[in-house]
């Protein structure tokens, strides 16, 4: 069984910065925090490898949509090339070819892929093994020019509808389409500086949003101090 | 609803500008409320303090520590510091 530990959070950029509380006994006689257990407090870097251990839940924008039934497959390593775009490929025995899957100008997704889930645009396929088991993106990437493992299994949807033309189904529940209707609105408006129209019909967007949010809530809001507060 | 009708509902006829707009608008939905969410599993490393978040993500909404309080491989919400720690990170990575 794993012992339990405490861990916090702070934001740094875009990176969270992830602290464990120390709760090991030290006396460090050289330190002016001598004494026993001083360090019991203090917050450090993680202070072990566990896998699987942190989990990030967020909202994205749905710009593009999974078709079912879904076309999925998977890659295991990225580098950034000598163009600095971001490649994705598979380095494992037997290598994929990616070309009979999907075409240059074809739009992927990956989710279990850290920083890069979300949309990218294939512009080339590479060989690295004889197939053409790397995938050329149009996402800038730089950082590292060896392959990197991902983390974990990180899967790639193909096949999928993205937002790039008229014929795109927006991918919103259908009361919310109507606020994108207003949003779209004030857009055009402020372009053309009506501020008033551009201010109305923000104000019916979120009027819109707010009672979208209602409908999910039945019954009354009641804000009050828990049952075993403090009265 | 297809992009076209949202264009027509408008009246707008550049199908550029109309798509910038429905991404900017998507952002927005998904900034003020939930509707798309996503969860993303990372391995915490020894010693590793930062964490590059997914650059697909537009509001985080929760962030969770597998033993956190616990010690039955259960993941529980972290509280968020007010201050930064007083230990730095010494690589800064």
């Amino acid at each position: 069984m794993a012992s339990p530990k405490e861990y916090a959070y702070y934001l740094e950029g875009n990176k969270v910065g992830i602290v464990e509380r120390d709760t090991a006994f030290d006396n460090d006689p050289n330190s002016k925090d001598y004494g026993p257990g001083t360090h019991r407090s203090v917050w450090k870097s993680p202070l072990s490898d566990v896998t699987d251990a942190l989990e990030v839940k967020y909202t994205y924008a749905p710009i593009y949509r999974i078709i079912l039934p879904t076309n999925t497959d998977d890659v295991n390593v990225y580098y950034g090339g000598t163009n600095g775009k971001l490649r994705l490929g598979d380095l494992s025995s037997p290598y994929k070819e990616f070309s009979t899957l999907f075409d240059v100008g074809d739009y992927i997704v990956l989710t279990s892929g850290g920083k890069f889930n979300g949309l990218h645009k294939v512009t080339a396929f590479e060989s690295s093994t004889g197939t053409d088991n790397v995938i050329v993106t149009d996402t800038d990437y730089s950082l590292n020019q060896i392959p990197v493992t991902f983390e974990e299994v990180t899967k790639l949807y193909y096949k999928i509808s993205a937002l790039q033309d008229e014929s795109f189904e927006l991918d919103l529940p259908l009361y919310l389409q109507k606020a994108l209707v207003y949003y779209v609105k004030a857009k055009l408006a402020e372009d053309v500086a009506q501020i008033e129209l551009k201010e109305y019909m923000m104000k019916e967007f979120r009027r819109m949003l707010e009672k979208y949010e209602n409908s999910r809530i039945s019954g009354l809001r009641i804000i009050s101090s828990g049952a075993n507060a403090i009265r | 609803m297809k992009v076209k009708e949202l264009m027509e509902r408008i009246g707008l006829k550049e199908t550029g500008k109309a798509i910038a707009y429905i991404k900017d608008g998507l952002e927005e939905i998904n900034m003020l409320t939930e509707v798309h969410t996503r969860l993303e599993r990372f391995d915490i490393t020894k010693d590793q303090r930062f964490y590059t978040l997914p650059n697909e993500m537009v509001k985080m909404i929760d962030i969770r520590v597998k033993n956190h309080l616990n010690s039955k491989d259960e993941y529980r919400s972290i509280p968020r510091m007010l201050h930064k720690p007083i230990i730095k990170d010494a690589d800064d990575v």
